[in-house]
């Protein structure tokens, strides 16, 4: 993956701003009677899953310091997370929400390839020690 | 009196009592034989006129046999006469007997209520008296009805999901608009008039019904019936009522104008139609279906249960008198001789009446219990019927016996779409009688004679003791049925998802082909009791001969349990759980075939809407219709869905649906089956929509009431649609 030390994440706050959108969709699908999904399990699977969306998202924004494997394991359940809540969302017929999934997918790619390196290593190189003790 | 002439006067009774009841069973019993259906397969129709003729003409000899059939009923003073195909009519003091010469058909012609046969209204449960469910109105066509909007909203209130006090709701009524008015029947029996334009309410009645499941699981109606003199006198009261009838029997009468109950109509604006309930009454006679009306009178029919017991209240249709309640005749389907032991071949469903001729037509359900006949072994050829009678006095012109000796509660569900035919440079008077079997029986509707052919086909037998399944049973190959000849078989996803749970079911039940007999291990029925197609029956196109109708394709499990095994008592659903099926060796256990995630076992559709050609009998389109939803996920649109409601189409070829399990009300190309618009609403609209012409402007209204066969939601939403100003 490509990783640039310092600079905005562009990705991550992208897919933060898609997520909040999504929830309040979700929220509104599920409680806005008279749509034909209000108040059934499918709605309340989504609201559940954009908000673990907004969680992960708010993760990857704000917590840069967190070790590699937890970032890049958060940056995989997203993507699960996106995945899933467009099919349930593709099979609620909600379809701002399948567009937002998708808007979000191309964020979490930004986030991947583009956003500046996010976690920190588990154990230093031989680079990083070197500089440390001169 | 000394005892010795009191021993000796009763013992002269009852011997002239035992001689009358056999001569009664003697005439009857030469009824039959003595009609076209002496030797012939059963179904064969009966036409009085043509009997008559087959006895050259010996008419003074029929005149004395028929004056000689009339015997006067001891318990409640009504002259009975027995009529065709072992039907009795009972007249009471507001009718007249059918003729001892009657010959045919001598109806008196009466022609059709001005006010019914508006352009612009929506007057009956059908739209009009021949269940066409077709309009004239052209302004909504295929080109603007993307534009359609809701015009205005409207809520009864009258809703319950089942979690209180008042069982759960299941309202499938049709909105009429009639008398600058739109009326409404609730399931908790309140009639509403709304300004059709607006949706605001004019006034409400409450007749303060009980709000119990005595005879149905749920709370039903579908709605309300009208009626208005010949020439309604400004100013006076009642000249057109409104009626609406209640789950324990009463029918009520309320001004049309007003609201308030008819003094004249029954006591105080009500009948209590339970009066006449006197055989086997176990339970009221539901009046979930409002009269059918035509020439003063209305035509009555009723809901029960023929699932709890085998002797129950026997089939009756009653005629009123539309202004006084007063009874004129009441119809039994069922000869005198077996309503110890069966009952029920009611008319639940509504009626069509052809006003030229001065026919009512009727669709009678199965005898009681519904899934084992062996209280009821002897030929009883008017249930599972679509009979006419003449009707002014009930008497039987003609009946079609569409199932014989029914044991899977295959009841003639909806009414006969009346329409004429072109067909090989006749015109042929005709109705297309759809059923629960999957059989479209197209019939020339003065005789009951088929104008395309009917088959009587060999079909499985019994191997439950004591139970004589019908060796042959009536096929229709043309038009082609609404489902398949062969259940559809096992889904692959739904197989897998089960572990291959539904391939093992399978291969255990019984089956053979339509009409496979319920059996102890459980026989595949397809299609089962939700049908095939359901009440909301089809609509037509008069002029073009186009018919229209949606169906379902299930798979249900029926398996009988003896009564020793027969452990729960009590019912578990409408269309799942057990019947107890009292005072006949088996019960009765009632499966939808499904897998452990609640998918159905069979592929898809699950449900379909088709076009025919009535000309040509050819099938045009057959579409899967609407979507299963579960869980408020959407399943793929080729999968289709169950319908309960019924399709209305206008004169610019458009179908307005609800019906299906989605909760979207649509409009569909007649051309083609395409969807041309779709609404979203509360519940299931399990109804007949209603279109209409107010003010200029034509609307399409949708009662949205849902039903807990397709899904536990309910609501209270009336809805109507119009093109923008």
């Amino acid at each position: 993956m490509a990783k640039h030390s310092r600079g905005v994440a562009y990705g991550a706050w992208l897919l933060l701003a898609i997520s909040i959108v999504a929830l309040i969709v979700a929220a509104i699908n599920t409680f806005n009677v008279g749509n034909g999904i209000a108040y059934t399990p499918g709605t309340y699977l989504v609201l559940f899953s954009t908000a673990m969306l907004v969680i992960g998202s708010l993760l990857i924004t704000f917590v840069r310091s967190m070790p590699r494997w937890l970032s890049g394991l958060i940056a995989f359940l997203l993507l699960i997370d996106l995945l899933g809540t467009g099919l349930a969302s593709y099979l609620l017929e909600a379809t701002i929400l399948v567009w937002l999934m998708v808007a979000g997918l191309v964020a979490w790619l930004i986030h991947v390839f583009a956003d500046p390196a996010s976690g920190k290593r588990s154990h230093p190189t031989a680079t990083n020690r070197e500089a440390m003790t001169s | 009196m000394t005892r010795y002439p009191s021993r000796t006067l009763l013992s002269i009774l009852l011997l002239a009592s035992a001689l009358g009841s056999a001569h009664a069973q003697d005439s009857q019993s030469n009824d039959s034989d003595g009609g076209a259906s002496g030797g012939q397969p059963q179904g064969i129709t009966d036409v009085e006129g043509t009997q008559a003729d087959g006895e050259n003409g010996d008419q003074s000899q029929q005149s004395q046999q028929d004056q000689e059939d009339q015997t006067t009923s001891a318990e409640n003073g009504l002259q009975v006469t027995p009529t065709l195909k072992k039907g009795r009519v009972s007249t009471g003091p507001a009718g007249t007997p059918p003729s001892p010469d009657a010959q045919g058909l001598t109806p008196p012609q009466q022609g059709p209520d001005e006010w019914m046969e508006s352009p612009d209204t929506w007057a009956t449960f059908n739209g009009d008296l021949r269940a066409q469910k077709y309009s004239p109105a052209d302004q909504i066509t295929p080109e603007n009805v993307g534009q359609l909007e809701k015009a205005w909203e409207y809520h009864t209130g009258d809703v319950s999901d089942g979690s209180g006090d008042i069982p759960m709701s299941v309202w499938s009524a049709t909105p009429l608009f009639v008398n600058d008015t739109l009326y409404l029947g609730t399931p908790f029996y309140r009639i509403i008039a709304l300004d059709p334009g607006t949706g605001e309410e004019k006034w409400a009645f409450n007749p303060e019904a009980r709000l119990e499941a005595l005879t149905q699981p749920n709370m039903k109606n579908r709605g309300v019936a009208y009626w208005q003199a010949d020439d309604p006198q400004d100013g006076e009261a009642c000249q057109k009522i409104v009626y609406i009838g209640t789950m324990d029997a009463k029918l009520y009468g309320v001004d049309a104008d007003t609201g308030e109950p008819c003094s004249t109509f029954g006591e105080n604006g009500m009948v209590n139609v339970n009066q006449w309930n006197t055989v086997n009454a176990k339970w009221p006679l539901s009046l979930l279906q409002p009269p059918t009306v035509y020439n003063d009178t209305l035509y009555l029919g009723w809901a029960g249960k023929d699932w709890t017991d085998a002797a129950a209240p026997p089939g009756t249709v009653f005629a009123l008198d539309a202004r006084s309640g007063e009874l004129k005749w009441m119809f039994h389907a069922l000869p005198e001789e077996v309503i110890d032991r069966t009952g029920t071949a009611n008319v639940w469903a509504s009626m069509s009446i052809d006003p030229e001729a001065g026919l009512v037509y009727l669709p009678i359900s199965s005898p009681s219990p519904n899934y084992y006949g062996g209280n009821r072994t002897e030929e009883l050829p008017l249930a599972t019927s679509v009979t006419a009678l003449d009707a002014e006095t009930g008497r039987v012109v003609w009946s079609r016996q569409l199932v014989h000796h029914d044991i899977w509660d295959y009841d003639t569900v909806a009414p006969p779409t009346l329409v004429d035919i072109q067909k090989d440079g006749e015109t042929i008077p005709a109705l297309v009688q759809v059923s629960k079997q999957g059989f479209l029986y197209v019939l020339n509707r003065e005789t009951g004679e088929p104008i395309y052919p009917i088959e009587e086909r060999e079909v499985p037998a019994s191997d439950i003791e004591g139970e004589q399944a019908a060796p042959t049973q009536p096929y229709v190959p043309k038009p082609e049925p609404v489902i398949p000849d062969e259940w559809p078989g096992v889904s692959t996803l739904a197989d897998i998802v089960s572990f291959g749970e539904c391939s093992r079911q399978a291969e255990k039940f019984r089956y053979e082909g339509r009409f496979t007999p319920p059996s102890l291990e459980g026989s595949i029925a397809f299609p089962p009791t939700t049908g095939g197609t359901q009440w909301g029956g089809g609509a037509v196109d008069p002029n073009s001969g186009i018919f229209v109708v949606n169906s379902n394709h299930v798979v249900q499990i029926y398996r009988l349990v003896p009564r020793d095994e027969f452990q729960q008592k009590e019912q578990s659903g409408e269309t799942a759980g057990y019947y107890a099926q009292g005072d006949v060796p088996y019960g009765f256990h009632l499966e939808t075939f499904l897998n452990w995630a609640g998918m159905p076992c069979w592929k898809p559709p699950y449900g379909t809407i088709a076009a025919y050609d009535l000309k040509t009998g050819e099938r045009l389109w057959n579409k899967p219709f609407g979507q299963v939803q579960k869980h408020g996920f959407y399943m793929p649109e080729s999968w289709g869905s169950v319908t309960i409601g019924g399709p209305v189409l206008t004169k610019t070829g458009l179908i307005f649906i609800g019906a299906s399990m989605d909760s979207r009300v649509r409009a569909l190309d007649a051309k083609t089956g395409e969807e041309l618009w779709r609404g979203q609403v509360e519940a299931p609209a399990v109804s007949i929509p209603a279109t209409y012409t107010y003010e200029g402007k034509q609307y399409v209204t949708f009662v949205v009431g849902g039903n807990s066969i397709l899904l536990p939601k309910v609501s209270d939403q009336v809805v109507s649609y119009a093109l923008p100003d």
